[in-house]
């Protein structure tokens, strides 16, 4: 039963993250393409990471894969940031089309 | 004594880690674990911090586990507004001027993690208190300055570590 939720929950990650590549296929925009792809990596991970956590159970597997959950949610914003950030500094500007 | 007790519960944070990555309770790891978390925190202390780890970094347990729970639920949230964004094909996009409530320089930097770590919104940039931020035509939860000033539920947990 708890296998069967664990598989579930790595599925809806894979579900979350094909959405997201759809996503970044349909978005024409650089800066909506970034969004899209910023979630792609948060709650896609994060669903995959906890399905693992639930199927490895209580073992050091398990903690390993929350250190690494941990560690990945705290550095993983910075490459978005950077790339955004580094793309607004070199005046790439929002598409016309897709600007509010 | 405060900084003894601060720098010894970092020492068990470290040596769990050692612990948790070599998959061992053995006495000999424990002990290896301790020096080299002492030593870690030493460099740290010594070279690549102005301040020492503890002003630098203090957050109040509560305040973390509350800024976790909050954030885990927000990420979850976002996520799908961002599917349905996806199947309408709303790329509307918009950057805000935002200026937060915190003062403390940690407590933003957390706020900026917090904004890029949920789907639909990126810090493009930090300016003392002000942040650009990159958000979907439609995102409420962070208001231009323009429109007046109201501080979001990120804000409102991260403001006890203004000291």
């Amino acid at each position: 039963m708890i296998d069967l939720l664990a598989y579930l929950l790595v599925t809806i990650a894979l579900i979350f993250m094909a959405l997201g590549v759809i996503g970044l296929f349909r978005f024409k925009d650089f800066y909506s393409r970034i969004l899209i792809s910023a979630k792609i990596e948060t709650v896609g991970f994060l669903t995959i990471m906890i399905g693992l956590i639930i199927l490895s159970g209580f073992s050091y597997a398990a903690m390993k894969i929350m250190l690494i959950t941990l560690l990945v949610m705290i550095t993983n914003p910075l490459s978005t940031h950077a790339i955004a950030r580094s793309a607004f500094l070199s005046g790439y500007t929002i598409n016309q089309d897709t600007r509010l | 004594m405060k900084k003894l007790i601060d720098n010894l519960v970092l020492l068990f944070i470290f040596t769990g880690f050692w612990l948790i990555l070599n998959e061992s309770l053995a006495l000999s790891q424990i002990l290896v674990g301790l020096f080299f978390s002492s030593v870690a925190l030493f460099f740290t202390n010594r070279y690549l911090l102005e301040n020492d780890y503890q002003s630098a970094y203090v957050v109040k347990s509560e305040v973390l586990f509350r800024y976790a729970i909050y954030l885990f639920f927000q990420i979850y949230r976002s996520g799908f507004f961002a599917i349905l964004k996806i199947l309408k094909c709303e790329d509307t996009v918009k950057i805000i001027e935002y200026e937060t409530c915190i003062h403390s320089d940690l407590g933003i930097c957390l706020l900026a993690n917090a904004i890029t770590l949920t789907p639909g919104t990126v810090t493009l940039g930090k300016n003392g208190r002000q942040l650009k931020i990159l958000a979907f035509a439609d995102e409420k939860s962070f208001t231009d300055i323009a429109e007046g000033k109201i501080c979001s539920p990120y804000e409102m947990i991260l403001r006890s570590l203004d000291r």
